[in-house]
């Protein structure tokens, strides 16, 4: 009896097994992500290449580094599209790491209606390969963000939704939801939600060194006030050798990135929705 | 030679979209009746009558002055949609367009085809017509006054039976011909009602008596001269409108005369094998009013379907300040057709894909607003707010010189140091830190990191002398911020994201 509700179940695809489902993406369908230890974590091996894909978390903490080597990819083939992003992209910077600058679009709608509607039209319309999206109100409800993966799912487009932490616990229709956060020189990755089998999975990736390099204690900061001004002149010695401590090697060597970098599986075998 | 006359023996009632008006009707001008319809001439009301004399026939007949420039650009519509079937047409003001089909018959293959496609496509219009064909433009032009059906005269291949021809040439009343009156009545007074009586007459002698004008039509009419006459050519611009009798007043109603307009255009731009880069609308109101609206377009390849959502999504907008009467569109720039080739094996770049991309682009430019939709550009400088531009996002898919700028793989993992020190946000314009006793403070507590990295330049204008440094925010981000060594104050001017 037990038996035949499971099956009742599994016909009507309220239920399916991870492991098929594991075997079903077929590897076309994902991207690598440019990290060996988050494509392990992941059941698919890599990013999906269409649908959305959460990315919960602050600004400034290596979100689009995290995205950058998987993006890199995406442009050689289609152009990418921002929309609505809480700061100007950087283009130079994203340039030198290998972001065409003709490749991306930046739209900017005002109100959130309008943001819905272009985040779907550019999802839809298969012209793009990656849209990025911010919502200035992200607490969407469950119908608009399955739209948003739906309208992905038939352009073909990987649809990365920035939302912020604290809607973690939120029920969501992406198949594949990240909490990001920074701990000590690295970026923090909770998988909340993946594919093809149990999520729950957590790692880092340590960011390239040079940006956390410390070059000496604080004291020997100039100084904020404008009273104290004055204080910083005696120590131009202190200066110096901050200056100098820039331009050695010490910035070349540390351009490797994620050596270093722990799985940290938990006991937690929730089953992704 | 084979040519085709087509002749509309109701242009001036036809024109005017008024042949299907139950009451009786007729035109006049200058107090002549021009002429009537068929339940104005049951009662007895012909072509040639006083305006008094008619109105005392029959009281309740509706006068409405002749429209010349409307018969003109009825006739002009009707040419430019020959022109699709063959290269050469010309004009036979007042009521009559000639083709030249022995060329398109090559493309036709079948002239019985073509000749179904002609008569559909006048029924379709509610169009009287009458054809007429024959191996020289003015024995076509003569024997579309006559409804001879071109079936008797001409096989499907295009081979003109000769004998058939000549008799109904023959039998053609002297009065069509394109004589001055006087020689007409001098010849009606000689006794001769038909061209064959004409033609049986020596050419020389024909000429002593009635001068030269008779024997080059007669020539003419054989073939035995030639005759040159201008050619049709499509205008530079495109106009169409569309006249509601009684006005609408949904913007659903105007959605088919939209798609009409739009497929009319769809052929003009075949034609000229051309590409429009605007839509130019323009609202007649009943009340007098206009109102104009466009569109710009960047599209490569013209999609009527698509336009149509387009131009839909463009009038979502607008409200309709009454009932519209008239609808035009206007076209003038225009570009070239692309010719763009496909490589076999590249189906990532394909142009297609580029089609999709300045279709959806197109909308986004049109609901949001082209200052909505930017394109990133780099440029020489040296402050960080300054070394990018952003663009209006219209030129976008035009540019397949992007590909230089993505540098290859070996450059990107070659990164070298600065660039690793450059944020991935911006903060445009930098926003103010404040300083406190503690230390730095933007939404939370700042710790430094590394610096300073100077930035000094701008100096021909106003001098920036700043240094930036690394920092770490309270919660964990990356920041990039700058102390101003100016006015001694920081600022916060990008995360590392």
């Amino acid at each position: 009896m037990k038996n035949h509700s499971l099956n009742q179940l599994l016909d009507e695809r309220k239920l399916w097994r991870g492991q098929q489902l594991r075997r079903s993406v077929a590897a076309g369908d994902r991207l690598s992500t440019g990290f060996s230890t988050l494509d392990s974590a992941l059941h698919i091996g890599g990013w999906p290449r269409s649908g959305s894909t959460e990315l919960l978390g602050e600004y400034g903490i290596g979100e689009l580094w995290l995205l950058l080597p998987a993006l890199r990819e995406h442009l050689t083939d289609r152009p990418m599209a921002w929309l609505n992003p809480p700061y100007l992209p950087y283009t130079p910077a994203l340039a030198a790491q290998g972001l065409a600058v003709g490749r991306q679009l930046l739209v900017r709608p005002k109100t959130l209606s309008e943001q819905l509607w272009a985040a779907e039209e550019l999802l839809r319309s298969g012209a793009y390969a990656a849209v990025l999206s911010w919502f200035s109100e992200p607490d969407l409800n469950d119908r608009q963000l399955r739209r948003l993966h739906i309208a992905a799912l038939e352009g073909q487009c990987w649809h990365l939704h920035f939302r912020p932490a604290s809607l973690a616990q939120q029920i969501s229709p992406a198949p594949l939801r990240l909490n990001l956060s920074a701990v000590k020189q690295a970026l923090q990755i909770n998988i909340i939600k993946q594919q093809g089998g149990h999520a729950g999975q957590q790692l880092q990736l340590a960011r390239p060194a040079a940006l956390y390099l410390q070059q000496s204690c604080a004291v020997t900061w100039p100084v904020y006030n404008s009273t104290s001004v004055a204080k910083t002149q005696p120590h131009p010695q202190a200066l110096r050798k901050i200056s100098l401590l820039a331009n050695t090697g010490i910035f070349t060597s540390a351009t490797q990135q994620d050596n270093a970098v722990n799985v940290i599986k938990t006991g937690s075998n929730e089953p992704s929705h | 030679m084979l040519w085709l006359c087509l002749r509309l023996p109701a242009l001036p009632l036809d024109a005017l979209g008024a042949k299907h008006s139950a009451g009786m009707l007729a035109l006049s001008h200058n107090n002549i009746i021009v002429m009537a319809n068929v339940a104005a001439q049951q009662s007895g009301v012909a072509a040639g009558m006083s305006v008094a004399s008619a109105m005392s026939l029959c009281s309740n007949l509706e006068l409405r002055p002749r429209d010349l420039q409307a018969e003109q650009q009825c006739l002009d519509n009707i040419a430019l949609w020959a022109y699709r079937f063959s290269g050469d047409v010309c004009l036979c003001p007042p009521n009559a367009v000639l083709l030249e089909l022995s060329a398109s018959l090559r493309l036709f293959k079948n002239l019985a085809r073509l000749y179904r496609k002609f008569i559909s496509a006048f029924r379709r219009r509610g169009l009287s017509v009458q054809l007429g064909i024959a191996h020289t433009p003015l024995a076509a032009e003569l024997l579309s006054h006559q409804s001879i059906s071109p079936a008797s005269l001409v096989n499907a291949s295009g081979q003109l039976h000769k004998e058939a021809l000549n008799n109904a040439l023959r039998a053609l009343s002297i009065s069509l011909l394109p004589l001055a009156p006087k020689t007409l009545n001098t010849l009606r007074e000689m006794g001769m009602h038909t061209l064959g009586h004409i033609q049986a007459l020596p050419r020389a002698e024909l000429e002593r008596r009635f001068g030269k004008g008779i024997t080059t039509m007669l020539a003419k009419l054989q073939g035995e001269q030639a005759d040159i006459r201008p050619k049709f050519a499509p205008p530079e611009t495109f106009r169409g409108q569309r006249h509601f009798d009684g006005g609408l007043h949904s913007k659903q109603q105007l959605r088919f005369p939209i798609s009409a307009l739009l497929s009319e255009l769809e052929h003009y731009l075949r034609l000229r094998q051309c590409l429009n880069r605007d839509l130019q609308w323009e609202f007649h109101y009943l009340d007098g009013s206009k109102e104009a609206w466009s569109l710009d377009l960047s599209q490569r390849h013209f999609d009527r379907r698509k336009l149509i959502e387009l131009v839909m999504l463009r009038l979502e907008p607008l409200s309709l300040q009454g009932a519209v009467e008239t609808l035009s569109l206007r076209c003038e720039q225009f570009i070239g057709n692309e010719q763009h080739c496909e490589q076999l094996f590249d189906t990532a770049n394909s142009s297609q894909q580029q089609e999709k991309a300045a279709q959806v682009l197109d909308k986004l430019r049109l609901r949001l607003g082209s200052q909505r939709c930017h394109q990133f550009a780099l440029q020489d400088a040296h402050l960080p707010e300054l070394n990018w531009v952003l663009r209006d996002a219209h030129t976008a898919t035009q540019t397949p010189a992007h590909k230089k700028l993505r540098p290859t793989a070996e450059q990107v993992t070659a990164l070298s140091a600065t660039d690793l020190l450059r944020p991935n946000w911006l903060c445009h314009p930098p926003e103010a830190i404040s300083e406190t006793a503690e230390g730095l403070f933007w939404q939370g507590e700042l710790h430094l990191l590394q610096g300073p990295e100077r930035f000094d330049g701008q100096w021909w204008q106003q001098r920036q002398t700043r240094d930036y440094y690394i920092a770490r925010h309270q919660g964990g981000a990356l920041c990039w911020v700058f102390k101003d060594c100016l006015n001694r104050r920081w600022y916060l001017h990008g995360f590392f994201g």
